[in-house]
């Protein structure tokens, strides 16, 4: 298949995806642009939203689009890490004789669902430190490689903050976008209860599949980026870490601590994507300001004077993005 | 590098290229306009041709200044077009990955060169070139007015020439002048070429309409009368050359000569008389008869001229004595007495003659200024005023030619005695190095005086010239 080809397939693709998941999901166009752009591009996403904006049904809509194997994990305080990555068992055979067999968790899967993933105690939430970023499984010394693609979408409830365990730095480092799911506006609202009222089943079917994802992504990995906006990305992120003189001002005032380098990397990469989804064949700083703040917003801190001024991470990252850009 | 893009480039070149020159005219048609204009306001005159390093001066400026503006690097109008079209960064990935292979960088350049082809279209001619043509048309104007408009400059207007027209008197005294020159004790060849220039002069005046015509005619006549006695005068250059003798006694006579006084040459030489009247008289007289008439060969006085020959007949009945070893003392010092009176009558008389020369001259002069109320300070220097100073130190008669005070040239403080050293390096036959002053003197003089009667000096070298002769002699204008 020629390049154009696979550009076309490309972009056919993603607006098979992107309407099947319509069908679902009503409104939220952003979260599903963005998902799919973290899917293309091999990351983990990160969904927050407060109880029934869908959270759940677009992942499980998702996995139905992208005709994967899909599983759905819902995180509970008493969750153990072998809930998730699956145990070594003795089984009986036919003969009677016993044998330690290892029986797969839920994580085996390429779409995995992690429901409210704050709840489950750290020691839980590292299991899926290794899967998160390694695609394996280890399991008594022996590991189980994943199938690809493999992606972790999971999902976390801002308001309910009791019995809950807030993800810890190195795990949130492994979401490639934190996503904030808004509440529906009146008419969207209007929407979800009229398509609910009918069935509360998804209707998706599934257009793509995992190999097509894989040449989505080894395609998009070809958009090439210019070294003028490579230098910008990094400024960008490397601007977040108030511990550098060169940091911008507001990286100063607001935070406490910046992004990791895999923000920067998960910045370049989104973004290559990103262009090929609207329509451009290279990255451009249109890409990386957009995506600025769903790479950033879950790997920064921001400190005591962001909480007084009343600025979220988004403004924070958006008065960095604003600085970065006046540095050029 | 996609095709839309070269031209996208090469008309930007083109552009600027046209405006920086359309700016370039403006500014030097403005800079030339503003200062002519300015100028003239404040009645100031310039050389014209200074308008031209103005003008090209405004051009280079604006041009090099506006290229520098207006001109873009591929880079830089790759980043232009990208933020001023939002084309994300397309056409800077473009040429950032020029040259490259690769399928996605093929389909980014086809993408970018899409996008390219879809830009509106250029502005038209007109609006691009609206302000570039209008600064040009204005600066033209002002530029236009610049030259135009008129100069208000009261100059001075000329002093209207005083009308001239020879008085009976004037005529009268001419006529009288010129009768009285007529009279004049000179040799009829001199009198004739006196009384002709003064008859010339009388009719160009009866011709001459304004003073100031008056005026140069007068002048011009005293002039030429000075310079023909300075010709017909040879005493300043055979006193010179004489008195550039290392001895006593040519040294003497030039003095006695450069005095022009007929009268007193007698008195003059007669202390020769007595030296020659010692010891050694043979050997001297021998020495000073062949010293004398080698120097006035050298002199440039013509040979047969009337003073060269009466001191070379002087210096030859001495020298005739001195070959003569039969006569006795007593003898000897009767021709030599004979010697010396018949050279006091013979030389004397020249000097005499050139004497009244001079004085002819200076009356014909003053009368001249008399009558036609010349301002002596337009009169420009005269050559027969130019009298050298010959001053002679008595402590060289007895030969020991002390350097003090053994004679010079000039005045006051400033003697430049015989003794007293220069570096030469015209008259010198074994090429330049130190002589003696009073050795160079005379060809110096001799030169100048050539140059002033016959060089194409101009007026003020030869004021310099004569002035600087004059310090060296009497210091006074006669």
């Amino acid at each position: 298949m020629e390049n154009k080809e696979r550009v076309a397939a490309f972009s056919a693709a993603v607006e098979k995806i992107k309407s099947e998941l319509k069908k679902d999901v009503v409104g939220q166009t952003d979260i599903i642009d963005n998902v799919i752009i973290a899917i293309v591009a091999g990351g983990n996403v990160l969904l927050e939203g407060v109880p029934g904006v869908g959270k759940t049904r677009l992942v499980r809509s998702l996995g139905r689009v992208l005709s994967l194997p899909f599983s759905r994990i819902q995180f509970t305080p008493d969750l153990m890490p072998s809930d998730i990555t699956g145990a070594n068992v003795i089984e009986k055979d036919d003969n009677g004789k016993l044998s330690t067999v290892f029986r797969r968790g839920p994580i085996f899967a390429n779409l995995v669902l992690a429901d409210e993933i704050n709840r489950a105690t750290p020691k839980t939430q590292s299991a899926m430190l290794e899967v998160m970023q390694e695609h394996k499984v280890t399991v008594a010394n022996e590991s189980y490689a994943l199938e690809e693609p493999f992606f972790v979408l999971a999902t976390e409830n801002p308001i309910e903050q009791d019995g809950t365990y807030p993800l810890p730095e190195a795990q949130m480092d492994r979401f490639m976008f934190k996503l904030i799911m808004k509440f529906p506006e009146v008419d969207e609202l209007s929407a979800i209860v009229n398509m609910t009222q009918i069935t509360m089943d998804e209707t998706a079917e599934a257009v793509v599949d995992g190999a097509t994802i894989l040449e989505m992504r080894a395609l998009a990995s070809t958009v090439p980026v210019i070294p003028e906006i490579m230098n910008y990305t990094m400024r960008l992120v490397a601007n977040t870490h108030p511990e550098r003189d060169a940091s911008t001002a507001s990286a100063h005032k607001y935070l406490k601590y910046g992004a990791s380098p895999r923000a920067a990397q998960a910045l370049i990469t989104a973004a290559k994507v990103r262009a090929l989804l609207t329509g451009n064949y290279n990255v451009s700083y249109e890409d990386i300001d957009a995506l600025a703040p769903a790479v950033l917003r879950h790997r920064i801190k921001l400190n005591y004077n962001a909480s007084n001024d009343r600025l979220g991470a988004d403004d924070v990252i958006a008065l960095i993005i604003k600085e970065t850009r006046a540095q050029r | 590098m996609t095709k839309t893009f070269k031209e996208l480039k090469r008309a930007r070149l083109t552009d600027a290229l046209l405006k920086s020159t359309l700016y370039g005219l403006s500014l030097g048609a403005f800079a030339t306009g503003a200062t002519m204009l300015t100028l003239k306001l404040l009645l100031i005159t310039v050389n014209p041709m200074l308008y031209i390093p103005i003008g090209l001066g405004g051009f280079a400026i604006a041009f090099l200044v506006s290229l520098l503006v207006l001109l873009r690097t591929s880079a830089r109008l790759a980043k232009e077009l990208d933020k001023k079209y939002s084309l994300r960064e397309s056409v800077q990935t473009m040429l950032e990955f020029d040259g490259k292979d690769g399928d996605m960088l093929l389909l980014q350049r086809e993408h970018t060169e899409e996008l390219l082809l879809a830009l509106p279209k250029r502005p038209s001619a007109v609006k691009r070139y609206l302000i570039p043509a209008a600064s040009l048309i204005l600066s033209v104007a002002l530029f236009l007015v610049g030259v135009l408009m008129p100069v208000n400059i009261d100059e001075p207007q000329p002093e209207p020439e005083l009308p001239f027209v020879l008085t009976e008197w004037q005529i009268g005294a001419m006529e009288a002048l010129i009768e009285e020159v007529s009279y004049a004790k000179l040799e009829e060849s001199v009198k004739v070429e006196l009384i002709t220039r003064l008859e010339t002069l009388l009719e160009h005046l009866r011709t001459v309409h304004y003073f100031k015509e008056m005026d140069e005619a007068v002048i011009t006549a005293i002039v030429d009368i000075d310079l023909f006695v300075e010709e017909i005068n040879t005493y300043k250059k055979v006193s010179l050359s004489l008195f550039g003798s290392t001895e006593y006694a040519p040294k003497k006579i030039a003095v006695s000569i450069i005095t022009l006084n007929g009268v007193g040459f007698g008195e003059m030489i007669s202390p020769i008389r007595e030296t020659f009247g010692d010891t050694m008289y043979f050997v001297e007289i021998a020495d000073f008869a062949e010293d004398v008439t080698e120097r006035l060969a050298a002199s440039g006085v013509a040979e047969g001229e009337p003073l060269r020959a009466a001191i070379e007949s002087f210096a030859g009945s001495l020298s005739l004595i001195a070959e003569n070893s039969e006569l006795e003392f007593n003898e000897a010092q009767a021709e030599i007495d004979k010697a010396f009176i018949t050279a006091s009558d013979a030389i004397g008389s020249e000097m005499s003659a050139q004497y009244s020369n001079l004085t002819v001259r200076t009356r014909i002069i003053e009368q001249l200024i008399d009558i036609f109320m010349i301002n002596e300070d337009d009169i420009p220097p005269l050559l027969c005023d130019m009298v050298p100073l010959l001053e002679l130190d008595e402590d060289d008669k007895d030969g020991e030619g002390g350097k003090e005070d053994s004679g010079g040239y000039g005045e006051g403080n400033n003697l430049f005695g015989s003794d007293d050293t220069i570096y030469d390096t015209l008259f010198r036959e074994d090429g330049a190095g130190y002589v003696k002053y009073g050795e160079v003197f005379q060809e110096y003089y001799l030169k100048v005086e050539e140059l002033l009667l016959n060089g194409n000096l101009s007026e003020e070298t030869k004021k310099l010239l004569i002035d600087y002769f004059r310090t060296l002699s009497d210091g006074s204008k006669k």
